[in-house]
């Protein structure tokens, strides 16, 4: 494998599959303390004690960190995605390589804007 | 209305209902011996009330027929009161009926129904199960958002300025192929870098979110465990002092009530320890989601027990029922004295070798410091230290 076969792979690979991922995986996460908080929230207040204010609090605050996580990662695929793009477009070898594996990289949906996670519904508190 | 509500609210209304019928079985004494009394009298013209021995049945369900009633300071024998001599039919005119006077007072106390849907709403109302589920799905998180920003798991990398962080394994082998052309390598680097740290934050706030969440529904548990405690306790107490007046045919006496209260039963939980305790159970932040739900649904006590400041010694159904009351009431704001604790003590469980530790042998767990949840939270509620740089490429 050349090097210029594996930047461009591992290029492709991050934007499409690996940033997407992560985006998923984390906005998943996000989801789940987003969901979990509502319940725990809306079931501790029927104590009337006020400790489900600061349960709230934290869970949504977490999932507001999370929302940005997706987003970041979100945008980081489509501008490496646009990276790798640029990069085909002005490095001759690289050029030369992208023609050739055209139809392999079409295959692996490479080709296009990454998919983006949907970031983590905010609690609804 | 949940399966414990509906449970406890049965209990309770099973109570209620022994402890009504000893009531009646108490007024309706009172009312035998007012004719007692009245037999000795002679009406204002001088004439003498008539009357005749009778014999009576206490109803409900510990039933007893008796000619004669043996109170703490007397002995009577029951009897009818008769005035006005033959009616036109032959009968009697009775001016006082032992058995209707104990059949009112019986029919006045069944008017209530003796519903209890009003008791510890606080504590009986929230959902378990669905607390349970969410505490470990909050436990799964945290595992999640650790194992996603931990070097141990990932591989690692190097930063912007070439320190070595925590980072996926794609991120690492991306520096290498970055094209020399392309800005945003630096700040792609950076906001990774940070991910890590501020990931690993927030990895263990979910764990302490969790963990808290967990301790409050296990406080929730507790405390219903200890209200079927004390229903239990004045069921059996209550039980207990009606088959007894069903043996002795007449009224329990002060020195025979004693035996047959279940004292212990009427203690409360303690708040502090037992959010203390609970916490000890609570699992520590880490790779593996930890199992809340037997923090949640454990049976076992486990803070100190203690009988409410107001407990009287019981002599009749009045007291007891106002203690079984009082334990109730006194239940309801212990628990908040437990979910005040988790939400504002600095007081946590010393732990050692998995095991809360009592150095000093107290029998109660060794404390040590970590700042309080509401102040925990407060500190990392739109913290500078949670903030993530932006990518720019």
């Amino acid at each position: 494998m050349t090097t210029i076969d594996v930047k461009i792979r591992r290029l492709y690979a991050a934007a499409h599959d690996h940033l997407p991922g992560q985006a998923e995986e984390f906005s998943g996460i996000g989801s789940d303390i987003s969901t979990s908080t509502e319940t725990i929230v809306a079931q501790l207040r029927s104590t009337t004690h006020p400790i489900a204010g600061p349960i709230g609090t934290l869970g949504e605050e977490l999932v507001v960190r999370l929302r940005t996580v997706t987003k970041t990662l979100n945008e980081s695929a489509v501008a490496l995605d646009k990276v790798a793009d640029d990069f085909v477009a002005t490095d001759d070898d690289a050029a030369a390589w992208f023609a050739q594996h055209r139809k392999e990289l079409k295959d692996a949906d490479y080709t296009g804007t990454p998919e983006s996670a949907r970031p983590p519904a905010l609690p609804e508190l | 209305m949940g399966s414990f509500a509906k449970e406890f609210t049965e209990l309770c209304t099973k109570v209620n209902g022994y402890l009504q019928e000893l009531r009646a079985n108490e007024e309706a004494v009172e009312a035998l011996v007012r004719i007692d009394d009245r037999k000795k009298t002679v009406a204002k013209d001088g004439t003498e009330y008539d009357w005749t021995p009778a014999t009576v049945t206490f109803p409900g369900t510990y039933s007893f027929t008796t000619s004669s009633i043996s109170t703490s300071s007397r002995w009577i024998e029951i009897v009818d009161l008769a005035w006005g001599g033959v009616e036109a039919d032959g009968s009697w005119t009775f001016e006082s009926h032992a058995q209707d006077a104990v059949d009112a007072v019986a029919d006045v106390l069944s008017m209530h129904d003796g519903g209890c849907d009003y008791m510890c709403p606080n504590i009986t109302a929230p959902d378990l199960d669905a607390l349970s589920g969410a505490c470990v799905s909050l436990s799964q998180a945290s595992a999640d958002l650790y194992r996603l920003t931990d070097a141990g798991n990932d591989g690692s990398g190097v930063d912007s300025d070439g320190d070595s962080i925590a980072m996926p394994t794609f991120v690492a082998r991306l520096q290498d192929a970055w094209p020399a052309t392309s800005l945003g390598s630096e700040s792609f680097y950076k906001f990774y870098g940070r991910l890590a740290l501020a990931g690993s934050d927030y990895s263990t706030a979910t764990q302490r979110l969790a963990v808290t969440s967990s301790s409050a529904a296990g406080i929730v548990q507790q405390y219903r465990v200890n209200l079927l405690d004390i229903a239990n306790a004045a069921l059996e107490s209550a039980t207990g002092a009606l088959k007894t007046w069903q043996e002795n045919k007449g009224p329990v006496f002060v020195s025979e009530y004693s035996a047959l209260i279940d004292k212990e039963g009427f203690k409360v939980l303690d708040g502090a320890s037992t959010a203390l305790g609970l916490l000890a159970k609570a699992p520590v932040v880490g790779t593996v989601a930890a199992a809340p739900q037997k923090v949640i649904k454990g049976a076992k006590l486990v803070g100190r027990l203690e009988l409410p400041a107001v407990y009287e010694q019981v002599a009749s159904s009045d007291e007891l029922h106002r203690n079984f009351h009082a334990s109730l009431d006194d239940a309801e704001s212990q628990m908040k004295k437990a979910l005040d604790h988790l939400m504002t003590s600095d007081e946590i469980p010393v732990m050692a070798d998995g095991k809360p530790a009592d150095a000093d042998g107290d029998g109660q767990p060794d404390t040590a410091y970590q700042p309080p949840f509401e102040a925990y939270v407060k500190d990392k509620d739109q913290s500078a230290a949670w903030d993530l740089p932006d990518v720019e490429f």
